[in-house]
């Protein structure tokens, strides 16, 4: 016990260095490389992901990693990275990997030339399942919350997401689900297996605990979330710092 | 009394007045530098000059002049203050507001207020406000951030004959705020209900601790106008974007136990329902009524509402049977068609109050030419005085005149009920949510 109360001193500690080294900055935001390793040291599951600096090393990275691979710019200027073509997915060989980072690169230029470029991230693909959306939120009024919905590209569109109060304890993380429409997507839908609620509840429980702890972080994104019969990964998570 | 008038018609005026007629039994003591007397209160220069004790100051100066009068009530030994003026935060001067809260925590007192209309207490008979002298003690406390409505409300919950056990204008909550009042309502013994109309929180957090203690023992009921703000950054985040201005207070609402009203109609509605019925033990609803059509549409609303009707066992059929015209529905609604007299009426209900696996029961009646809504209501009185164990029932008697006077009359006999049945649904939706929230909290 006391080794795990250390532990989680610990890891708060650690994601104070990142989130105040990036206000010391002057960034609204963290790269996603910090906000993943933030994530994952609060137990939630990301897919492997590595930054290459330049195409050489991407090339090396790649051929580690192995096929498909995404591709994503890796930028404090850009923040909705699929908007301006920062975002390759299904990289299937090295060529490919070759000419998706030059291709990435020209894109960002191309929509703001200032941009400061760190490099390219690339991760495996995870198998296609549903997806879902995490986040956290500090509101105004009533402190850090917990969303959660269905994710993807349609998030605002359908909307259909539920919130609470942070910090969650388990039975409200599992009531979340079953606040939103696609809940029925979660207990099996047409024929579908039924996925793994216990491990939404634990990316809750712990996006909730991010924001009770990290009083400078002001949202968090986890979209897509991806879930699975057995587990979920965390695709891309975003952290809005103030 | 600071700042009391001897003109009618100034605020000043006013609360001395209102205090007076009220029927307030302890002393008033209203502070005016002219000398003489207002009202027959013999009045004096300052707070100061008065000997004996003081429990309450009611502020009426111009915004200027209370820290210094607020200043001489902590000196003279005055806990509590209510600060009726208004040309502070709201009028664009926070420092006054400061400054005033300042004075008061220095000297270790509560204010209410300041730009308030006052408050009324049932229980010490204390009409210690602006708004109408005359008010029906009730058993809801209804604490409001805004002021007119608060003043219209007032008048019209003695006029419906809904009553209060306290009427709280809070005005710019500069330090008793509505979380404060909710833990002065859960004590006190008068007040079976809190309904809130608020229009933001300055502390959210600690309104959410305080309401899902007292939930537990009273229903809160709030209306919330407005929307939330919100930081900047958060908008360019999924999860700002989607939070929308109310979903986080809908949040904190359900997870705290709060009913929340969309509008001044459905908070009173349940209000009735919650004031005169028990909660239910569980969700089986039977809905009785003497027309098919709007036994369809009843149907059609507590479906989307989320209230389930129940499936009638077969032992209970056969018993209506006996009692019902041949050619009704025993199905759920129990149609008794539109010759169903106050006879039967008072019958169905009987049978289903005796019976355990029947949670609730709403009643629909829709005026006839040959039966008359007085009766039914006068059966329908007679079945719960009746009943060996109460259970949640909401009615409506829908009609002219004729029905109109039978739902009054069911109102003033604590009966809950409606001109429509949409709010009769409505009155009973409230009893279900407020007994899942309770299941729920257990």
């Amino acid at each position: 016990m006391i080794i795990l109360r250390a532990q989680s001193k610990d890891r708060t500690y650690r994601a104070s260095m990142i989130i105040e080294r990036a206000i010391r900055e002057g960034r609204g935001s963290l790269l996603e490389i910090e906000a993943e390793k933030i994530a994952g040291s609060f137990g939630i599951k990301t897919e492997a992901s590595r930054l290459a600096k330049s195409e050489t090393e991407a090339i090396t990275i790649a051929k580690k990693i192995g096929f498909p691979l995404v591709m994503k710019i890796v930028s404090p200027d850009v923040i909705h990275k699929s908007d301006v073509g920062g975002v390759i997915p299904g990289v299937q060989n090295l060529k490919e990997a070759r000419t998706s980072y030059r291709q990435i690169l020209a894109n960002v230029m191309r929509s703001n030339q200032k941009a400061r470029i760190i490099g390219v991230l690339l991760q495996r693909m995870a198998p296609k399942t549903f997806e879902f959306v995490a986040g956290g939120l500090r509101d105004s009024q009533f402190g850090p919350t917990v969303m959660f919905g269905l994710g993807g590209i349609y998030v605002e569109l359908f909307r259909d997401v539920t919130f609470r109060l942070a910090p969650l304890k388990k039975s409200q993380a599992l009531a979340m689900l079953e606040d939103v429409k696609s809940s029925k997507i979660i207990s099996g839908f047409r024929g579908s297996e039924p996925l793994d609620r216990n491990s939404i509840a634990e990316v809750l429980i712990a996006v909730g605990d991010m924001m009770t702890k990290l009083k400078h972080i002001e949202s968090i994104d986890i979209n897509p979330l991806l879930v699975y019969p057995k587990g979920s990964i965390a695709v891309d998570v975003r952290i809005m710092i103030q | 009394v600071i700042g009391a008038s001897r003109k009618p018609g100034k605020i000043g005026y006013e609360i001395v007045r209102n205090i007076k007629i009220g029927g307030f039994a302890g002393k008033i003591i209203p502070i005016n530098p002219h000398g003489g007397t207002i009202l027959g209160f013999q009045t004096y220069p300052s707070v100061k000059s008065f000997e004996g004790e003081i429990d309450l100051a009611v502020i009426v100066l111009p915004a200027e002049l209370t820290i210094e009068a607020a200043k001489d009530c902590g000196e003279k030994g005055v806990r509590a203050c209510i600060v009726i003026s208004s040309g502070f935060s709201e009028a664009g001067h926070p420092e006054l507001e400061e400054r005033l809260i300042e004075t008061v925590k220095s000297q270790s007192m509560r204010l209410i207020g300041p730009n308030t209309f006052g408050i009324y207490f049932a229980d010490n008979q204390m009409n210690a406000t602006f708004g109408p002298s005359h008010v029906l003690p009730g058993r809801t406390a209804f604490i409001s951030q805004s002021g007119a409505l608060g003043l219209a409300l007032m008048d019209w919950t003695t006029e419906e004959k809904y009553g209060v056990s306290s009427i709280v204008s809070i005005g710019n909550k500069a330090d008793v705020d509505d979380a404060d009042l909710l833990e002065f309502f859960e004590q006190d013994v008068s007040t079976q209900l809190i309904l809130v109309y608020m229009e933001g929180l300055k502390n959210g957090r600690k309104f959410y601790n305080v309401s899902r203690r007292v939930s537990k023992k009273k229903p809160i009921i709030v209306i919330k106008a407005g929307t939330s703000k919100r930081g900047a950054v958060a908008a360019s985040s999924h999860t700002g974007s989607v939070a929308g201005a109310d979903s986080v207070f809908n949040a904190a609402f359900e997870e705290a136990g709060i009913l929340r009203a969309k509008s001044m109609t459905q908070a009173f509605d349940w209000i009735q329902a919650l004031n005169e019925n028990p909660v239910p033990d569980g969700e089986g609803i039977v809905v009785v009524t003497n027309g098919g059509g709007i036994g369809v549409l009843t149907t059609d609303y507590c479906e989307t509402l989320g209230l389930k009707l129940m499936d009638l066992p077969q032992e209970l059929k056969a018993e209506l049977a006996k009692i019902a015209p041949s050619f009704g529905s025993l199905k759920n609604p129990i149609d008794l068609t539109a010759n169903a007299d106050d006879v039967i009426y008072g019958s169905v209900i009987r049978k289903l109050l005796a019976r355990n696996d029947v949670d609730a029961i709403i009643i629909l009646f829709c005026q006839t030419a040959n039966i008359d809504p007085m009766l039914v209501a006068h059966a329908l009185l007679e079945a719960k005085k009746n009943a060996q164990a109460p259970k949640p029932m909401t009615a409506a008697l829908i009609g002219g005149h004729l029905a109109e006077q039978g739902y009054s009359r069911l109102l003033e006999k604590k009966f809950a009920a409606y001109p429509t049945s949409e709010r009769a649904v409505d009155g009973m939706f409230a009893l279900i949510t407020r007994s899942r929230q309770l299941a729920k909290s257990r």
